[in-house]
């Protein structure tokens, strides 16, 4: 289990994120939705060790940063540094055995070419090939299925599942609803700095039909008249 | 609109200096002064300056480029205009340091230095194309498969002059062969990676400080090391300088790699930067810089590598 427990994260005087408390569970997946800035990305990289905050965060993990892999919503690759370069960084980084990378290359990314040229879709596959790779125990997903094609977005559900039937904890963050009530268990809604509402699978309609009530359509209604 | 381009490099350049903790108004009036003094001090103190000092603009021309860059350049302007951009560039960069050679009466020099921002601007876009370029480091990334692929230029001119060397039998040339290969990675380590690529590594700071300085010197002998052995058959009676001439680099390669991470995430302080600038011109101070920057380094990190 990871445990959140207060944890409060600002940038100068503005404060991003207000007493935030999490449980997260070996085995279950979770999503993470709210409006553009709500603090989302910045929860992930505080919870990744990108971000210094402050409060705590517990867990039954030995070493919970080492078995953490994080997949940003625009993963950086360095220029002139190819895709099999990256990998090889990625294991050595964490004293692992070079496996047979082109046997892994599930998404058939060109491994031999600059990482940093190929579309947004295939960095962020090959990001997530990345901390597969690694095998760990806690996956921080920042917006998996953004720019990825059809044929991915179905790979990354079904590698989710998979992830969860070897009882690894997710944490995901997406704007396509379906998708995420595809593969969460458990939903919580990041508001005004706050995890506001945690919502449970069976109650998932109507927290979309919530959204939709209290964001979209009075805004539409306020342009088309 | 070329016009615009360059105001607002002026702009971001205004804004670097304000980052780094310098006025740009102080920047403009004392870094014209910084590097008359700078270039006095290397042309004073330097043997063989007349060989180095022209390298250094050539060397800034080189790493400034990247495919972001051009792709950036390439899709606002025409394929002309993107020629003079760089051109532009490439000779802000050179003419500060063609004047000098010139009052030093370096004319030929100063002649190869002149046509060298033409020759990079065409030459640049063509070793920055998207084949990949292989790398002897590959099995290590990411600062020398990088750094190697970028330096590729410059590399095969240092083992032009290299071979011209051994032909004209000047050891001085030898030994500016043998700096350059010594001080090009130290251009590899300027770049400031993004925390992911420090927080995936499984170590403690030391360990990850150890891991990089070690890949660094290894790495940097596998050009250095040639060369010096080369030199060392040829001139045997001067080997005593090839020794020091290396010692003095793999040190550089060691202080530019903790140097880098005793600021990071951020960039080196001005006021740290003046230090170990201090420190190297007069090394005995280095017995306290490299263990205060080494020190400075495992807090820097601590955060990130817990």
């Amino acid at each position: 289990m990871i445990h959140i427990q207060h944890l409060t994260k600002s940038f100068g005087k503005k404060e991003v994120l207000k007493d935030i408390e999490l449980s997260l569970d070996k085995g279950m997946v979770y999503g993470i939705v709210g409006i553009n800035g709500a603090g989302k990305t910045t929860l992930f990289n505080c919870i990744a060790g990108l971000e210094e905050y402050a409060g705590k965060i517990d867990s039954d993990i030995t070493d919970l940063k080492n078995c953490t892999g994080i997949l940003h919503t625009d993963p950086y690759f360095f220029d002139m540094l190819t895709a099999r370069e990256y990998l090889t960084l990625i294991c050595h980084a964490r004293h692992l055995q070079l496996p047979d990378f082109n046997q892994k290359n599930i998404f058939n990314l060109p491994l031999d070419e600059y990482a940093s040229l190929y579309s947004t879709g295939m960095k962020k596959k090959l990001a997530l090939t990345g901390i597969l790779i690694q095998q760990n125990e806690f996956y921080i997903l920042d917006e998996p299925f953004n720019g990825v094609d059809i044929q991915s977005n179905i790979v990354i559900t079904k590698i989710i599942h998979k992830l969860k039937s070897l009882d690894r904890t997710v944490l995901i963050s997406s704007h396509i609803f379906s998708t995420l009530s595809k593969v969460c268990d458990i939903i919580f809604v990041l508001e005004n700095n706050r995890i506001m509402k945690e919502v449970n699978r069976g109650n998932f309609d109507q927290l979309e039909a919530d959204i939709i009530e209290s964001t979209v359509g009075k805004d539409i209604d306020l342009l088309m008249q | 609109m070329i016009q615009y381009y360059f105001q607002l490099q002026i702009k971001i350049l205004s804004r670097q200096l304000k980052a780094f903790g310098l006025n740009p108004i102080l920047g403009l009036i004392f870094g014209p002064i910084f590097f008359v003094l700078l270039s006095w001090f290397i042309f004073q103190k330097l043997a063989f300056s007349e060989f180095i000092y022209p390298l250094i603009p050539i060397y800034i021309i080189h790493m400034s480029g990247n495919h972001l860059k051009t792709r950036f350049l390439k899709s606002y302007f025409s394929s002309r205009q993107c020629t003079m951009i760089s051109l532009v560039q490439n000779i802000s960069i050179t003419v500060p340091f063609i004047i000098f050679i010139l009052y030093k009466q370096e004319f030929t020099i100063a002649a190869i230095l002149f046509l060298m921002p033409i020759v990079l601007a065409i030459l640049n876009p063509v070793l920055r194309c998207q084949t990949k370029i292989p790398s002897p480091f590959s099995k290590l990334p990411f600062e020398f498969p990088i750094g190697f692929r970028k330096s590729l230029l410059i590399y095969s001119v240092a083992f032009i002059i290299l071979i011209i060397s051994i032909q004209v039998e000047n050891f001085n040339l030898g030994i500016v062969v043998l700096g350059m290969t010594l001080l090009i990675p130290l251009g590899f380590y300027s770049y400031i990676e993004p925390k992911y690529y420090v927080m995936i590594f499984n170590d403690n700071p030391s360990q990850f400080l150890w891991r990089k300085i070690k890949t660094g010197l290894l790495f940097s002998m596998f050009f250095s090391l040639p060369v010096s052995i080369f030199l060392s058959i040829w001139y045997p009676s001067v080997c005593l300088i090839i020794i020091a001439v290396n010692v003095i680099g793999l040190i550089l390669l060691l202080i530019s790699i903790i140097a880098k991470y005793s600021s990071y995430p951020k960039s080196m302080s001005i006021v740290d930067s003046i230090m170990l600038a201090i420190s190297i011109l007069i090394p005995p101070l280095l017995l306290i810089t490299i263990p205060r920057l080494y020190k400075k380094s495992v807090i820097q990190l601590k955060p990130i590598l817990g």
